[in-house]
């Protein structure tokens, strides 16, 4: 058994484990790191409950091999806001009732703070397409795609 | 999961190459992973059949879209995003950049490489189709040098080409389009985002004085290996713009898919969707020339 050693950031704190080469980035973060608010759902990159984001942008953790981050850095829902207060994109999901089960609600926010991060002030047409591939089976999305377009606004009066 | 291989990473084209040769057994090389890692999930056992992963994604001469004297040069590592948010690539092959911009969805998008596209050759492969239609050529490296093949001869079947173990996809060269180049790209999907293409077609065409100089017509997932629609080019070319029967030609678009195929379980729905896309291609290549 060869294991690869990586070294990455993982939510701003720097992180060196030994995986295996088949590995992928979804297994080390629950299995592994224990950050269980990644949601395994469809496992070939069709539903978005994995999604994470790598160097900035949205990514299904199923379809990356852990390996392949070394030097890179990965953000969990786990690090979105801080210790005592949660990220604006997370309130503007409580208050417009974006969440219903809450078993898509960690990759949704990961697409749609990818986006925010890229873009200020996103037209709806943007927010539908970084939400993409998401899948929603309980609320539908329309509070999802208010929730994110409250937290632009509340981003952008910042 | 049970592994004896071995993971392989390294920012070296050379290194690279020379670890394809002198390695025991095959050596797979990932970039995106996205098709990859579907297929590992689906057939645990795929993976005891390499030797090891070689992930290329740091490789620089992979990477990055540039304009050369008279070609645009495309990296194999360039992902879906970078060809959608490609300001070159947008105004020179618009078929390209819909194409990917159709492929899977954001993640996907930004994982997912063209090179990847091509070499994995799956026959709903969508950027295959505006590469042929572009009469792109891919560059592959390998220890002995490198070979230039047109992407058109790439494709044996469905998932193989004619790639050796020992090359790998370097980048791809685009012809700079002739002035005026029209280039369309339509799919069909069974939703909009995350959708494998049932049915897509790429045209592309020069209109000059009121004649139609040059066509290409490529549709995907018809047929089982990326190739243009000859039969129905050479009908369309030399025509007058205002003459073109689109109802007629577009026909004669589902008999050629046919003629490749056989007439095959999807062939009811196939044919009059292919006829149906010809001919929405041609109707909108006549408006935008008669346009001009």
């Amino acid at each position: 058994m060869s294991k690869v050693k990586v070294a990455f950031t993982l939510n701003d704190q720097e992180i060196s484990l030994l995986v295996q080469p088949g590995e992928r980035l979804l297994d080390t973060i629950r299995d592994r790191l224990n950050l269980t608010g990644t949601k395994e759902g469809c496992g070939v990159g069709e539903c978005g409950a994995c999604t994470v984001m790598l160097d900035g942008q949205a990514v299904n953790s199923c379809l990356v091999l852990t390996a392949q981050v070394d030097g890179r850095e990965v953000r969990t829902v786990e690090g979105l806001g801080g210790e005592e207060e949660v990220d604006k994109l997370q309130q503007a999901f409580i208050d417009h009732q974006a969440v219903q089960c809450g078993f898509c609600t960690p990759g949704m926010l990961m697409s749609a703070r990818a986006l925010l991060n890229d873009t200020s002030s996103p037209t709806r047409e943007d927010i539908k397409t970084a939400l993409d591939g998401n899948l929603c089976r309980c609320t539908g999305y329309k509070q999802i795609v208010e929730a994110v377009e409250a937290a632009a606004e509340a981003e952008g009066a910042d | 999961m049970t592994e004896d291989i071995k993971f392989f990473q390294t920012d070296n084209l050379e290194a690279a190459l020379e670890l394809l040769v002198e390695s025991s057994g095959v050596i797979k090389p990932v970039a995106g992973g996205t098709d990859l890692m579907v297929k590992i999930r689906e057939d645990r056992e795929l993976l005891q059949q390499f030797a090891g992963i070689l992930d290329i994604t740091n490789i620089s001469e992979l990477q990055g879209i540039a304009q050369e004297q008279d070609f645009v040069r495309i990296g194999a590592l360039v992902t879906h995003r970078e060809i959608i948010e490609s300001e070159l690539l947008q105004e020179k092959y618009p078929a390209l950049v819909d194409a990917a911009r159709a492929i899977g969805s954001t993640p996907i998008r930004n994982r997912a490489t063209i090179g990847g596209n091509v070499c994995n050759a799956a026959a709903c492969a969508d950027t295959l189709g505006p590469l042929v239609a572009f009469e792109a050529e891919v560059v592959l490296a390998s220890q002995a040098g490198e070979r230039v093949v047109p992407v058109a001869d790439l494709v044996e079947e469905p998932y193989q080409t004619i790639i050796r173990q020992d090359e790998l996809l370097r980048h791809f060269r685009l012809p700079l389009p002739a002035e005026g180049t029209f280039s369309s790209f339509q799919k069909i999907g069974r939703r909009q985002a995350a959708a494998i293409t049932r049915i897509s077609l790429v045209l592309a065409a020069r209109v000059s004085q009121g004649k139609v100089e040059h066509i290409k017509i490529v549709p995907g997932s018809a047929i089982p290996v990326p190739e243009p629609l000859t039969a129905l080019e050479k009908r369309i070319k030399g025509q007058k713009i205002g003459e073109i029967d689109s109802r007629e030609l577009s026909a004669l678009a589902g008999e050629e898919m046919v003629k490749i195929t056989g007439e095959r379980w999807s062939t009811p729905y196939k044919k009059p969707a292919l006829t149906t896309l010809v001919r929405r291609a041609l109707v909108e290549l006549k408006e935008v020339a008669e346009n001009e």
